[in-house]
């Protein structure tokens, strides 16, 4: 950077320091007159490792915070150049260096949401009244009868809402910053006619960069950086189209003209159907050439405008072409739900505000162009199709009429210079009286203190959350001692002796119970008894739960595990064996059946109490001996439809090769079966509900599998909600005939998959590998092991505990002398992690948590070993 | 394949038979669907075709290019029923292909979750049926269809001129007017298969952004929607709606079709196969209450005549009349013993004179003879059935309140069911039709001889007669009521000339008399003899089906397996099992008197009643002490060998295996509230 450059920046960096209040408002008229120092500017916010950033973006904040408008302006003018920076930066991952830039958007953007009592402002303004005459149209000539100066009375003063209450941020997210981004274009656009050029053309490098950046197109352009791709927003590239196209007619013809490209290229790539519709209506009303440039300066954004009617569409403004027609088609009834135009008249109003510093003599030229307008809307009308494209000119004049005396008087007043548009929803206005210093101010305050909050949720979260078991606990123990007398009821008749021994310490604990909570429930219980329905609500309301609190811990006789409760089993003699038997053979009779309907196109569903496994193994055995079948076992914990397709590509039709989805396997199966119409498949499944093929990918793709004329798809349903896998569509696909095949047979096969509750799954084995692992460590990893599964068993009681905080356990070890850097405690857990001795989440408020995944007996049992050990 | 009953000879038969007919049954009704299409399809194709027209206008007008951004759409609108849906669409998009354009997309709802994956489901399907036009090309689209290129409307249209100018390279004209191009440039037609499932933001951007390039792209939708019109409206805004000219199309409702189907499939004599009225009432209810299917009401009726062809052997008779002749000549003994032991052949025999009886029942000669005869009176019986009822409907369709039901089918299962003429509604039908007027009277008689004479039966012959003349004496009557009027008029004017007051009360009360003992007009005589008449049509011809002898042969009537079949309970067949074991397991053990628990049944059983009285989370040690102290109960007293609480192995691994079971069933799934709990899932613990 350049010396004397620097030196510029330097000078205005110290110079408004130095100012007193009194000068603020000839400083800023002499603002603009210091050449060099907008371009400085401009090379110091380009550069993120400048270290004049920080102090630049300060006292651009500063002076947009002053009360003079026009500081205010000098500081909107670098918004482009700065939310490409920060945009930028933000794509390519280098969150460090855009810090100043982010907090001077947020900055301005949450001084600009607010009102200057600090309320958050709603930008909105009034439809003008159509039922008053103004110069441009007379209510008694438009003609429709609906529109009568009385039905037009109804639809006026509707506030039209174009920007809603935005809040407060703090930060950039992904989520909000395209709404933070958007609404300060829409205040940089609000204030675009006081822009220099030089900001016209940031705005236009911008915006093509945003949009051409990380895309094919980017080859064609001739930037030195090339960067990642940007993502974007439809609502902000709006935006920016309204920004653009007041550029185009001010000097920057052809920059304007190339962004617009790109905006459509992108917005064509991604979809954006808002974009695209302001963008192509833009382009298509686009003159010839260049608008004269010789009025240098003198912000013209000129229309074309002849009477003629088929020029009329191209020449009309921007979207209004488009709008013109929906208006004709909708009539008048549209006029009822004007909050649903809200966008389009929002862009409408933007448009006016860029005509509106028009010359006289171009409204001379507007006049003709209304005046053709109403020829044009004339014809229609003979045809009686209601009000046409006539009708939204007239609604556009008024607005402009108001407008017309301001702009004479002003322009008499401040000759050359523009005027600024007098809109309610301008933003520039609530910052323009002199209490605005003292709003934004205090909401500065508001939100220094609102920061203050955020730093403080934290502990307050941890202690909500603390706090926040203590009642569950509460609520767990509770007891009812009617509420366990009805339970065990059943018990009663035959184990008294065993009930009353359990029951007094239920009752004491009752008795024990702090009574106010439910002394007040029941109260409120007793008042409601009296009707029915708010008892039978009552009854289903309460999630207490009102079991005993013993725990098969507590029995003598431990777990057992798989093999020996098989063996167990065995010894046992199955009830009633010849009834069952007979009710297979009465099922097996019905196989020959079941073949001839499969053929015919159905397929079978088995249900009903007990195993339907042997049943369909002798189906297979006795029947389909000598024909392909593919046997599916459900209850299998790892099978998935990926599998039976693979099964059926690869061994029924010998395809080798692997398949992108299984959509794309499932359309080569139905291609092969059609082509080849020899084919034919029985399919057996066992279990069509079980966990894995429960989910409603799984079981279309099974449908449509079953609905292939030449596979024959048997199935076996046993879960009491089964039938409701299955919504009309995929039931005509599967075609079922449903049979009742109650068998009574123990459910052998089926349940020793399952993670059952009683049986004693890992335990041992967990507890072997946890000596194992640790006997192979260093006595501090052990040490450090033995504090996590200690903090753990401390919280055992608690079910909500989410584990320890990482932050924490370093305390401890610290304390402990284990460890001596994060990084060494890092690389411990990383030992214990990939041993699976350790599992971390991230709780909801992002702090790491570390947990052991045993039961807290098997861990009581090993501290316990290790103790002895040690 | 083997039908495998007893006897195998016939077997093979049936099963042709059953075949042939379901065949037969099929292609009617392929028909009767095609048929009713026809309509809709060919205002589709004509809508097509004019909207197709809309580009080849190319004109500059202003109005003209305003209309240019609208996309003509089709808003198809079909009814609730979905899955039959799908059937249309197939046959519509096939009769676009063979009639409009090759380039169809059919759009699902579950595939279009976002713009991006719409624009790429759309591309593909027209990209892929690109390869189907010409197969020459594969190669290049291969490379088109493996998705490589970016979806958006700028390469959607430079396929779209690519395709068209292949097309066009074939006519010598080179100049590359855009209207000649568009003359010969069919339309791609995008169907939304179920409008009203697609998110509103999507369907919006789709249109939204198509209209920007409707000039470029004839683009046509269609929409299929199941409930109303009004649905696009409240789907998308009026500035997205306004972007479409969108025409109507209804096709009939389901319900219409079901009539039209039963129509033509039950109320004919062409097929020899009758459902009873149970199972007809059957598929008429699952049909109303459950899925408004079509196909599904179809496809109950596949698995009647399955059904009935399995189980029944005799029904190798329930062909065409000739074939079954035949087919009687050459029953096997077995066969005819079958028909010996036929309830409804029983009931004739019966009725027989003794001799005959033993002949009957001995002599097989004979009984072929006498089942040709039968049948053939069966055969002549649905033949005079079916115009009878019609008959029969066009008189009570019309009737206020609908006493015998607005539609034929409820005439139907009630004529099916018993004696039509003893029931109370039938009484009240005939009471009103006693007071019919006599145009509509006069309609209905034409209506009944139009009937009488298409239909084939040549005893209607009288019938036709009797029926015209009963016009012909309503025409007289009409003459004769003017002579009438007349009368009464004399007699008004009479009563004018009286100016007496009491000779006036007098004829007054004469008048009033003679009114209400007046002999009925002849209108009246005449109605009550048509009435009468119908009645005794009704009486001859609307007899029961199952007061025919051997209609056994040609009427489905077990309804229980098809609702078992159809519409089965399997959560009601699992709590039975569960509740009540003995309804399965046949044992006088488990004959219990319910409420209490057995310990005798199935252990499964045990631990599903004792957690039926849980609340909603179940302690399992609870549980299991339960558990154990009512299975210990069997074993007796002296099992003071194990202590109290400390339970048997094998009693515990029993626990452990029903409480899985039940996981399995899901009624009950672990619970992480509580240790060794377990939460209930059904009935009232949720």
């Amino acid at each position: 950077m350049l010396g004397s450059e620097r030196g510029v920046v330097e000078e205005w960096l110290s110079e408004f320091k130095a100012l007193p209040e009194t000068q603020i408002s000839s400083y800023a008229a002499t603002l603009h007159r210091k050449k060099p120092l907008v371009p400085a500017l401009y090379k110091v916010i380009q550069d993120p490792n400048n270290e004049l950033l920080e102090p630049v973006c300060h006292q651009l904040f500063e002076l947009y915070r002053s009360s003079e408008v026009r500081l205010k302006r000098f500081t909107l003018q670098f918004l482009p150049e700065l939310i490409w920076v920060y945009l930028h930066l933000t794509a390519s991952r280098d969150r460090q260096s855009n810090g100043c830039i982010e907090a001077l958007l947020l900055g301005i953007y949450n001084l600009e949401i607010a009102d200057k009592d600090g309320n958050n402002k709603v930008l909105s303004f009034t439809i003008p009244s159509l039922s008053k005459p103004s110069i441009y149209h007379e209510p008694s000539t438009i003609g429709s009868m609906a529109l009568t100066e009385g039905a037009l009375c109804q639809h006026d003063l509707i506030r039209v809402v174009y920007s809603d209450l935005h809040p407060q941020r703090e930060t950039f997210t992904a989520q909000n910053r395209f709404e933070v981004l958007s609404f300060l274009m829409l205040c940089y656009n609000s204030a675009i006619v006081y822009m220099p050029a030089s900001s016209y053309q940031s705005l236009c490098r911008m915006g093509s960069r945003l949009c051409v950046s990380g895309f094919p197109r980017q080859h064609e352009k001739h930037w030195k950086e090339h960067c990642g791709r940007v993502v974007l927003d439809p609502d902000f590239m709006v935006q920016l189209l309204t920004g653009v196209y007041y550029a185009i007619y001010n000097g920057q013809w052809d920059l304007g003209q190339e962004v617009l490209e790109d905006i459509i290229y992108r917005a064509q790539l991604e979809l954006y159907s808002q974009p695209l519709l302001v963008a192509n209506a833009m382009k298509n009303s686009l003159p010839f050439d260049a608008p004269d440039a010789s009025q240098e300066g003198q912000k013209v954004l000129k229309v074309e405008v002849t009477p003629t009617v088929p020029r009329i569409s191209r020449t009309a403004i921007t979207t209004a072409s488009i709008r013109r027609h929906r208006w004709r088609r909708e009539g008048i009834k549209l006029r009822k739900d004007k909050t649903q135009l809200t966008v389009t008249v929002k862009r409408f109003v933007k448009k006016l505000e860029n005509i509106s510093d028009n010359e006289a003599q171009e409204i001379l030229e507007e006049k003709n162009y209304v005046a053709a307008l109403g020829v044009c809307a004339q014809d229609p009308m003979g045809n009686g199709s209601s009000v046409s494209g006539g009708e939204v000119y007239s609604f556009q004049t008024p607005k402009r009429s108001t407008k017309m005396a301001e702009l004479a008087s002003e322009l008499a007043q401040t000759p050359g210079q523009s005027v600024a548009p007098d809109h309610s929803e301008c933003p520039e206005k609530t910052a323009k009286t002199p209490q605005s210093s003292k709003s934004s101010s205090s909401n500065k305050v508001q939100q220094r203190s609102k920061k203050k909050e955020f730093v403080s949720t934290t502990p307050y979260r941890l202690r909500k959350r603390l706090a926040a078991p203590d009642p569950y606990l509460e609520s767990e123990s509770e007891y009812s001692a009617s509420c366990s007398e009805e339970e065990d009821e059943e018990d009663q008749k035959e184990a008294s002796t065993v009930l009353s021994g359990r029951k007094t310490p239920a009752k004491m604990k009752a008795a024990s119970m702090p009574p106010s909570r439910n002394t007040l429930a029941r109260k409120i219980k007793e008042d409601k008894m009296s009707n029915p329905v708010e008892e039978y609500f009552e009854a289903h309301s309460s999630s207490k739960v009102l079991t005993s609190d013993r725990t098969l811990q507590k029995l003598q006789r431990r777990r057992l595990n798989q093999q020996t409760l098989h063996d167990l089993l065995k010894n046992a003699p199955l009830a009633y064996a010849a009834e069952i038997k007979e009710l297979n053979q009465q099922h097996e009779s019905l196989f020959s059946k079941w073949m001839l309907q499969l053929h015919l196109g159905f397929s079978i569903v088995l249900y009903g109490l007990g195993s339907k496994r042997d049943l369909l193994e002798k189906f297979r055995t006795s029947v389909l001996q000598d024909s392909v079948h593919l046997v599916v076992n459900g209850y299998f914990p790892s099978i998935t439809v990926r599998s039976i397709l693979n099964s059926i590509t690869e061994e029924v039709l010998d395809h080798i090769g692997t398949f992108r989805s299984p959509l794309d396997q499932l359309e080569f199966i139905i291609k092969m079966f059609k082509e080849d119409s020899s084919l034919k498949l029985y399919v057996l499944i066992h279990n069509l509900d079980s966990q894995m093929l429960r989910g409603e990918r799984s079981q279309q793709i099974l449908a449509q599998l079953s609905s292939l004329p030449s596979i024959y798809l048997i199935a076996s349903i046993d879960h009491i909600n089964a039938p409701l896998m299955w919504d009309q569509a995929k039931l005509s696909l599967y075609n079922w005939l449903w049979y009742e095949t109650t068998t009574f047979s123990p459910y052998v096969e089926e349940t020793s998959y399952e993670n059952s509750l009683l049986v004693q799954q890992s335990g041992s084995l967990a507890l072997s590998s946890l000596t194992h692992v640790l006997h192979s460590l260093t006595p501090n990893a052990r040490g450090i092991f033995r504090l996590l599964a200690q903090y753990q068993l401390e919280n055992k009681d608690n079910p909500s505990y989410p584990g320890l905080s990482f932050q924490d356990f370093y305390q401890q070890c610290r304390e402990a002398f284990l460890v001596n850097s994060d990084l060494t405690l890092r690389a411990q857990l990383t030992e214990f992690r990939d041993h699976k001795l350790i599992r971390t989440k991230r709780g909801a408020d992002g702090v790491e948590y570390l947990l052991i995944p045993v039961d807290d007996s098997t861990l009581t049992d090993f501290l316990e070993k290790e103790d002895e050990d040690v | 394949f083997r039908e495998g009953s007893s006897d195998s000879e016939d077997a093979e038969l049936r099963s042709v038979a059953c075949q042939s007919l379901w065949n037969q049954i099929k292609l009617e009704t392929e028909q009767i669907q095609e048929d009713l299409n026809k309509q809709l399809f060919d205002n589709l194709v004509s809508f097509l075709g004019r909207s197709h027209s809309q580009f080849q206008e190319k004109t500059t007008e202003w109005t003209c290019r305003m209309k240019s951004r609208e996309i003509p759409a089709a808003a198809l609108i079909l009814g609730v029923n979905v899955t039959d849906h799908n059937l249309t669409f197939r046959s519509l998009s096939e009769v676009l292909q063979n009639n409009v354009t090759p380039y169809i997309a059919l759009l699902e709802a579950k595939d279009c979750p976002g713009i991006k994956n719409l624009m790429q489901k759309l591309m593909g399907q027209l990209m892929n049926c690109y390869i189907d036009v010409d197969s020459l090309e594969d190669d290049d689209c291969v490379q088109v269809s493996q998705n490589r290129i970016r979806c958006s409307m700028t390469s959607l249209i430079n396929w779209y001129e690519s395709v068209t100018k292949k097309t066009d390279s074939k006519t010598p004209s080179k100049k590359r007017t855009s209207a000649s191009r568009h003359w010969q440039s069919p339309p791609v037609v995008v169907i939304f298969k179920d409008m009203e499932s697609f998110t509103t933001k999507v369907l919006q951007d789709f249109i939204v952004i198509s209209s920007q390039h409707i000039r470029e792209l004839p683009l046509v939708l269609i929409f299929g929607i199941a409930t109303s019109p009004m649905i696009i409206h409240s789907l998308l805004p009026h500035s997205v709606s306004s972007l479409l000219c969108i025409e109507l199309f209804q096709s009939l409702s389901c319900k219409e079709h079901l009539s039209t189907i039963i129509d033509k499939l039950l109320l004919t004599s062409r097929f020899p196969f009758k459902l009873g009225e149970k199972v007809l009432q059957v598929l008429i209810n699952i049909f109303l209450y459950h899925d408004f299917s079509v196909q599904n009401f179809i496809k109950g009726f596949q698995l009647c005549i399955v059904e009935h062809f399995y189980s029944q052997p005799l029904s190798i008779l329930c062909c065409q009349l000739v074939d079954a002749k035949k087919r009687v000549n050459s029953l096997s003994h077995d066969q005819c013993e079958n028909i010996r032991r036929l309830p409804s052949f029983r009931r004739y025999v019966e009725s027989q004179v003794s001799e005959k009886q033993i002949a009957l029942l001995t002599t097989d000669s004979y009984l072929k003879e006498i089942t040709q005869k039968l049948l053939e009176d069966l055969h002549v019986y649905h033949e005079h059935y079916v115009s009878v009822l019609r008959c029969l409907h066009v008189f009570t369709s019309s009737l206020p309140k609908h006493p015998l039901g607005k539609q034929i089918r409820e005439l139907h299962c009630a004529c099916l069911e018993n004696q039509v003429w003893e029931t109370e509604e039938y009484k009240s039908a005939l009471q009103l039709a006693r007071m019919l007027n006599k145009s509509d009277l006069v309609t209905m008689l034409q209506q009944c001889v139009e009937i009488f004479v298409s239909s084939s039966g040549k005893e209607f012959d009288k019938t036709v007669e009797k029926l015209k003349e009963f016009l012909t004496q309503f025409q007289k009557l009409e003459a004769e009521a003017f002579q009438e009027r007349d009368v009464s008029v004399s007699s008004q004017k009479e009563l004018q000339k009286k100016t007496d007051l009491y000779h006036l009360q007098k004829t007054l009360l004469e008048l009033k008399e003679s009114r209400r003992s007046k002999k009925l007009t002849k209108f009246e005589m005449l109605r009550f003899e048509v009435v009468d008449y119908i009645d005794s049509l009704v009486r001859n011809y609307l007899v029961p089906a199952d007061h025919k002898t051997l209609h056994e042969i040609v009427y489905f009537n077990t309804a229980s397996v098809l609702r078992g079949h159809l519409n089965a309970a399997p959560r009601t067949a699992l709590h039975t099992a569960l509740n009540n074991p003995y309804c399965y397991l046949k044992n006088k053990a488990l004959k219990s008197d319910g409420g209490s628990i057995s310990n005798k049944a199935p252990d499964i059983c045990i631990v599903y009643k004792l957690h039926l009285e849980c609340g909603r989370l179940i302690n399992l040690v609870d549980w299991l002490e339960a558990f154990s102290t009512v299975v210990m109960a069997v074993e007796g007293p002296n099992a003071d060998a194990a202590s109290s609480d400390q339970v048997d192995d094998i009693i515990h691994a029993r626990f452990i295996r029903a409480v899985s079971e039940l996981e399995l069933l899901g009624f009950i799934k672990p619970s992480k509230q509580k240790t060794d709990h377990v939460a209930r899932l059904t009935w009232g613990g949720c």
